[in-house]
């Protein structure tokens, strides 16, 4: 029998729905329409021909690919000095070490995973105040030191999902390997890495997404408003996050200001294939121990 | 009941040296995890050990922030992080709790799964994206609709950071209600309860402790952010009298100042600020530890 | 195979209290009892799996003529990778990898045995007709082994722990998540199979217990309670009197 706070409630929760729903929708479709139009190949390469662009050969003023180059670049390098790290830490920590390591070890991993990230951009400007105090008088903020502070961010991602991909697997493919007569480390390389496969691909994914979008780190540690092509890692770089921000705060002309859009939609676009992609891959991985 | 089946080596098994080389490389690889976070911590408190050195340390924790006029004072930046995360927080918190309602009991099955992917999808929308959306949606919102200042104020960032720290909330405190026994909420079910009292009175306590936790998380989420703070809430360093007035985060102060300023002393303020938010962190998380690992909790959730 | 004296402790819990009993090639024997009673952890007692599991402590002796030597396995006269090799175990739910059905075969066959080429190929193919897999699969070697149904995926464990030429085979409720067909199936080999290999059973079906037993264990609280032999097994009434008595 309802009353009439059941009702109430009721419409409550629905209208927290809604109120989401459309504050979500909201945002999507104002980037969405003020973006669309600007997504034309002008929007990367400004007056330049696309191909000698490509190659690097001519420098692009007005688009938006050095900062689309410069954010590839940056999720490359983190990701693959963050991705193998991980996964190493990941195995470690679910299938050698003892309980008390583990605790140890998983309490620093949760702490570094709950670092703000403007902390890690601190850290890293910190880093280069303590080499220039030490042994490299010459640093200063760079690709590299923006993609190693990423590096740290992204890493607690990839161990925890890791970690749980491995701890998720039934105890009959967990007493396989053994059974079998294999020893530790082929039973983890040939048993229990393969079932958990999915799920630590999709926290590698997850791990290269966060790194695509963050600002706060790389505000700190090298990223610039305009930079070109990335020349090394060790020189200055540019990126989409901060490129979207910059033109928030100071865009000069409404030109500017519908690349930002066309910028920001690029962006969500990079992110929300990632995502999905992750999150095709978790469920997938989930249906199959369901299954079993 | 028999733990979760860990493949050890026994005893007295040879290890084969290829065994004990890949045993050594991987505890390496952890430590290197681990030793980072220890690194930053050495790293912060490292360079505020002048403040404390020099005195400073009391002009840092005063209330006035004047750098040009000799004064370095945070602690109206400790406040804005604390109100403004606290107010994120009370926006986000019930209208989680509405939403993990809504999808548990209320809404019919395709449309709670369909809240359920739109929530989980918002996580991966970048915060710079809805810095950015908001500075031209919400800001001439803001100032048309109540006709005070630029728009850019405490009310804004609140707004906004509080659709931010929503699905951190609430996938939280979602999978912890999905662990509770299936045989509880058929219990409730039986009871003849209406769906909104079953939610309420049964699984809501039965979940507590994730509701906890996932607060906890949201908030820890709300502090640690940067962006959108930065971007809209005006970075004035007071204290806001009002809902309209411009407010300056911790995070964004730490932005804001290596961005331009170049006296030392406002470096050293950076670095205190730094060091507040990761002490501040660590404790959040050491509070989520406790919690997680707390006797009784289990039993509701599945397998007892 | 000797088994005497057998106790298994899980953190304190007496899980095998002095167990003692003897199996042969020839014979099956099955073991059979109420939920808890310790069946598992028996059957996991002959490869040593028990020590996979945290706070294990065992006593007693084990003894069984592997490479033709005899010798108690709780002594190490084998190294363990080595005896869980020549004791092999099919377990309750098929434990099929991601793998093609050929390499669900060849992967022990290559890491622990170091076979390679025509001779695993050829391992391969014997293991598969071993089991009456070989003409159902041999076109889709290269299939993912989750697209085989509930009976072959158990068939090709069996024949995974065939392949490594195991002495004795321990298998735990290997049809139990199977239908009547696939059981059918299976019950088909293992009568075949226990000409060559020790096979130790643990059964929650009393009609199949009575299909394939030679012997039967009744476990009940860790203890054997009742050893039936092959006579108590004709008569239906009899036997599910005096199984019904011992749970």
């Amino acid at each position: 029998m309802k009353t009439a706070t059941d009702l109430l409630l009721t419409a409550y929760a629905w209208f927290c729905a809604i109120a989401v729903f459309l504050a979500t929708s909201l945002l999507l479709g104002f980037l969405l329409k003020r973006g669309m139009g600007v997504i034309h190949p002008r929007l990367f390469f400004g007056d330049t021909p696309w191909f000698p662009a490509l190659l690097g050969t001519k420098p692009v003023f007005e688009g938006i690919w050095p900062a689309l180059v410069g954010t590839l670049a940056l999720v490359l390098v983190s990701s693959v000095m963050a991705i193998p790290l991980g996964i190493a830490s990941g195995i470690y920590l679910s299938e050698y070490a003892s309980a008390r390591v583990r605790s140890m070890l998983g309490f620093a991993v949760d702490v570094l995973s709950g670092t703000p990230s403007i902390v890690m951009g601190l850290f890293g400007f910190t880093m280069i105040l303590f080499l220039r105090k030490t042994a490299l008088p010459q640093a200063r903020p760079s690709l590299f030191l923006a993609a190693g502070c990423i590096t740290l961010l992204i890493l607690p991602y990839v161990i925890r999902t890791t970690q749980t991909a491995l701890e998720a697997i039934p105890e009959h493919i967990r007493l396989l390997g053994p059974s079998l007569g294999l020893t530790h480390w082929h039973h983890v390389r040939h048993v229990l890495l393969p079932s958990a496969s999915r799920g630590i691909l999709s926290g590698a994914i997850l791990a290269i997404g966060r790194a695509s979008e963050d600002t706060a780190v790389i505000m700190l540690t090298g990223v610039v408003a305009r930079a070109g092509l990335p020349a090394s890692l060790w020189d200055k770089f540019e990126a989409l996050p901060f490129r979207i921000y910059t033109l928030a705060a100071e865009h000069r002309s409404v030109q500017e200001l519908d690349q930002g859009f066309g910028m920001a939609l690029v962006l969500l676009l990079m992110t929300g294939s990632l995502f999905a992609v992750a999150s095709f891959l978790q469920r997938s991985l989930e249906k199959r121990w369901k299954t079993t | 009941m028999q733990e979760h089946a860990r493949t050890r080596i026994p005893a007295n098994h040879v290890q084969p040296v290829r065994e004990r080389w890949i045993r050594r490389s991987l505890l390496i690889a952890t430590g290197i995890s681990a030793g980072a976070i220890l690194f930053i911590f050495v790293l912060l408190v490292y360079f505020c050990l002048p403040l404390v050195n020099s005195g400073g340390m009391s002009s840092v924790l005063s209330w006035q922030w004047k750098p040009f006029g000799g004064e370095f004072g945070i602690l109206p930046m400790c406040a804005g992080s604390l109100f403004l995360s606290v107010f994120a927080l009370g926006l986000a918190f019930p209208a989680a709790i509405g939403i993990c309602g809504f999808a548990t009991v209320l809404a019919p099955r395709s449309v709670a799964r369909s809240t359920l992917v739109m929530v989980h999808f918002m996580t991966s929308i970048p915060t710079v994206i809805y810095g950015f959306a908001s500075v031209f949606l919400l800001v001439p919102l803001v100032r048309d609709w109540f006709s005070t200042g630029t728009g850019f104020s405490f009310l804004t960032a609140g707004l906004s950071l509080s659709l931010l720290i929503l699905p951190t909330i609430v996938l939280v405190f979602h999978a912890r209600l999905q662990q509770i026994d299936p045989a509880l909420r058929l219990a409730a079910e039986a009871m003849g309860l209406t769906p909104v009292r079953q939610f309420l009175h049964v699984l809501v306590p039965a979940a507590s402790k994730g509701l906890v936790v996932a607060a906890i998380l949201g908030f820890g989420r709300a502090i640690g952010d940067t962006l959108i703070s930065l971007m809209l809430a005006g970075n004035a360093p007071r204290i806001p009298d009002s809902l309209f007035d411009s407010i300056r985060t911790l995070t964004a102060h730490i932005a804001l100042v290596l961005a331009t300023d170049s006296q030392s002393m406002s470096y050293r303020s950076v670095f205190a600020s730094g060091l507040i938010l990761f002490l501040l962190m660590g404790a959040v998380n050491f509070l989520i530890r406790r919690l997680d690992r707390g006797p009784g909790e289990n039993r509701y959730e599945n397998g007892h | 195979m000797t088994i005497r004296g057998l106790s298994v402790w899980f953190s304190e819990r007496t899980v095998l209290d002095r167990i003692s009993f003897t199996a042969c090639p020839g014979r099956i024997v099955v073991i059979v009892g109420p939920s808890g009673s310790g069946k598992t952890t028996l059957l996991r007692a002959v490869n040593r799996l028990n020590e996979c599991f945290p706070n294990c402590r065992t006593e007693g002796s084990v003894e069984l003529r592997l490479n033709g030597r005899d010798g108690d396995i709780y002594r190490d006269f084998v190294p363990l990778p080595d005896l869980r090799r020549k004791v092999g175990m099919v377990f309750q739910t098929p434990s099929v990898l991601p793998f093609s059905t050929r390499k669900n075969l060849a992967m022990p066959l290559k890491v622990t045995l170091g076979l390679d080429g025509a001779r695993l190929s050829e391992r391969v193919e014997w293991a598969l007709r071993e089991v009456s897999l070989w003409d159902e699969v041999k076109d889709r070697l290269h299939a993912d082994a989750s697209t085989l149904s509930g009976g072959q995926q158990q068939r090709l464990c069996l024949a995974r722990v065939l392949a490594l030429e195991p002495q004795i085979l321990l298998l735990d409720e290997p049809t139990a998540s199977l239908d009547f067909k696939a059981t059918e199936k299976i019950e088909e080999l293992l009568t075949k199979l226990k000409k060559r290999y020790t096979i130790l059973a643990v059964s929650h079906s009393l009609s199949q217990t009575r299909r394939l037993a030679d012997r039967v264990c009744v476990l009940r609280d860790g203890r054997i309670v009742r050893e039936l032999d092959h006579q108590h097994l004709q008569d239906l009434n009899e036997f599910q009197r005096l199984v019904e008595d011992a749970f």
